[in-house]
Order: C-alpha cells, then structure tokens, then sequence
C-alpha cells in the first residue's frame, strides 16, 4: 500500500535518509511485527514501532499494570493501574497513530498457541521476562523461519541478537532453559529504570533495519551493555551445527 | 591471561574454562563466553584449554524483560 500525503509529510525525517526513503517507509507501513510482553521492553519497542509507522503491531501479555511497573514501563500511567497492559498500550499507540492496526492478544503464550499466533506476522518481538516463553519463541521462530529479536535485561545490564530466520536459534547459544529455580524470577529482581528503553530501543532499530533491509543487523551477533560501567562487549553467534532445534541434532 | 578485562592471577598449564568458571564461581546457569573473540559453545567449557596470553570473556545469558 502506498504512503498517502499525510504519511508523506508524517514520516519526512524518515524519507530525508536515503536508506529508508518512500520505498523503506512502505514496507514499515505494509509489515506486520508482534511484540511479546508488554513490559520493561515491550514498552519501547512498541512506542518506537508506532511512531516509526509500522502498520500493524501485535502485543501479547496476560498481565495487569502495577504500580511498580511505572518506573520503567514508560507507556502507562497511573490511571493504567489494575488494567490490562495490552488493552492499555493499544490506547496510548493509537492516540499516537491513529492509522495503526495494532492487535491486542489477552493471554499467555505457550507451545499450544505460538504457532497460530506467530503465523500472522512478519518479525516477532523477544520481550518477555522468562527463559521457558523466549525457548517457546525460539522455537518457534525456527519452525516458522521467521526472524527472533532477542533482548533481555537485569539490573544494569542488557544484551540484544536478532535470531531466528536462516541463522541461528536461541539454542545454539544454550541448548535448554534453566531448570525450574535456577534463576530468580524477574519481579524479584532490581532494573535499573532506563535499561529497559535502552535495550528496547535497539530491538526498535533491528526490527526497522530489518524491514527496511539496511545496515549490519545483529542478525548472528550479540550485543552486551553493562550500563553500570558504560562498557559494551559483542561475539558472533554461528549456528550450532548439532543444535537440535536448527542444526542437524547430536 | 584476560578475565572479563582484568588479569586473572590463577592461570596455570591445563587450565579450562570450566576451570574458571569454577574457581571464579560463576553461578549463573546460562552463559555466553568467548576466547579471543571467539564464542565456546557449553559442551566445550572442560575441553578448551587456555594459554597464556588469552582473553575470556564471561557473560550471563539474561532472560528478563
């Protein structure tokens, strides 16, 4: 679908580079990306996504806002409290966007749902906050062959790759998710407020680059950010050849 | 040899990234490490051995969100 007049005049910072222009800004208006979780991350990589003119945004989470989420889940506000947060965030993207379609799913993803869910979209979003749903999106991504954009943080830290499609999956890195009370969950674990709007953004930017087909994506590359330091570190992922979720098994 | 950007005083012949992980007692579950700028997948931890003058990097593979 083409950019109307107003679109034209909407998006123009986006048309000045010639690595988007009225060509890139289409395919953002045409593509469909979900977002998992709508939370620390889930909140700016959808505000980005909805400002930068991506036509239809999906958001699934199962959750409420808290009070406590405020402090970084820069899309609510106190009046969101006790509320749905997909139900929420639709309200504020569209405000901002009135042309979007974004699509709210009320629920908890799991093996028995990704797939249908996954299949309406183009570039699925990693912004949950636990190991078991991010092995599920993997999975499924691989399945799918469509691209992961993985970030997650903790306290002051983050790291960001864009897995999935014909490169490599979450289990190339780690074959299995930690057993049950390995980690701590997240609700009982310090974030450092800024983090999350940190690492989102940069999903934001992978999932555009991606759409758009520009620059060196973080497609095989992991990205740490240790904020506390203001230091950042990176390594090449290359697919496992015996993962046995993309590779060829043991 | 490098430990995440400080000299790591116990290098010794035979020394694994196990090792490391062991002694540094990383207990994290889930790690990413790369020697030289090169990743190790897990199931390799006990069998690379480190020399000398290499440089390990140890990061925890985070889930939050």
């Amino acid at each position: 679908m083409a950019l109307t007049q107003q679109e034209l005049n909407r998006y123009k910072r986006h048309l000045m580079l010639p690595q988007v222009d009225e060509a890139g800004q289409e395919k953002i208006k045409n593509s469909k990306v979900l977002v998992v979780g709508a939370g620390g991350l889930g909140c700016p990589v959808a505000l980005y996504l909805a400002a930068a003119g991506v036509g239809t945004i999906g958001l699934i989470d199962f959750d409420v806002v808290d009070l406590s989420n405020l402090q970084r889940q820069v899309i609510y506000t106190e009046k969101d409290v006790g509320k749905s947060k997909v139900r929420m965030a639709k309200e504020r993207l569209v405000q901002m966007n009135s042309t979007l379609n974004v699509i709210c799913i009320e629920d908890k993803l799991d093996e028995t749902n990704a797939t249908e869910i996954f299949e309406k979209f183009d570039i699925i979003v990693d912004a949950c906050d636990n190991f078991n749903t991010r092995y599920i999106i993997s999975d499924t991504c691989v399945k799918l062959g469509k691209p992961h954009i993985y970030g997650a943080i903790y306290e002051f830290y983050g790291q960001v790759v864009v897995l999935g499609g014909d490169g490599p999956c979450l289990r190339c890195i780690n074959p299995e998710p930690p057993k049950q009370g390995e980690i701590v969950e997240a609700k009982d674990v310090g974030v450092f407020g800024a983090i999350p709007g940190v690492i989102g953004s940069l999903q934001a930017c992978e999932v555009l680059k991606l759409i758009i087909g520009c620059g060196k994506s973080l497609k095989g590359r992991m990205v740490f950010i240790d904020m506390l330091n203001m230091s950042f570190d990176e390594v090449e992922i290359p697919k496992y050849p015996k993962c046995r979720c993309c590779g060829k098994g043991e | 040899m490098m430990l995440n950007d400080w000299p790591y005083p116990d290098w010794h012949e035979g020394l694994t990234i196990q090792g490391v992980i062991e002694h540094m007692n990383f207990t994290w579950p889930k790690l990413v490490t790369k020697v030289n700028g090169q990743l190790v997948w897990p199931e390799d931890y006990g069998k690379v051995v480190l020399q000398e003058n290499d440089d390990l990097k140890i990061h925890h593979l985070l889930g939050g969100g």
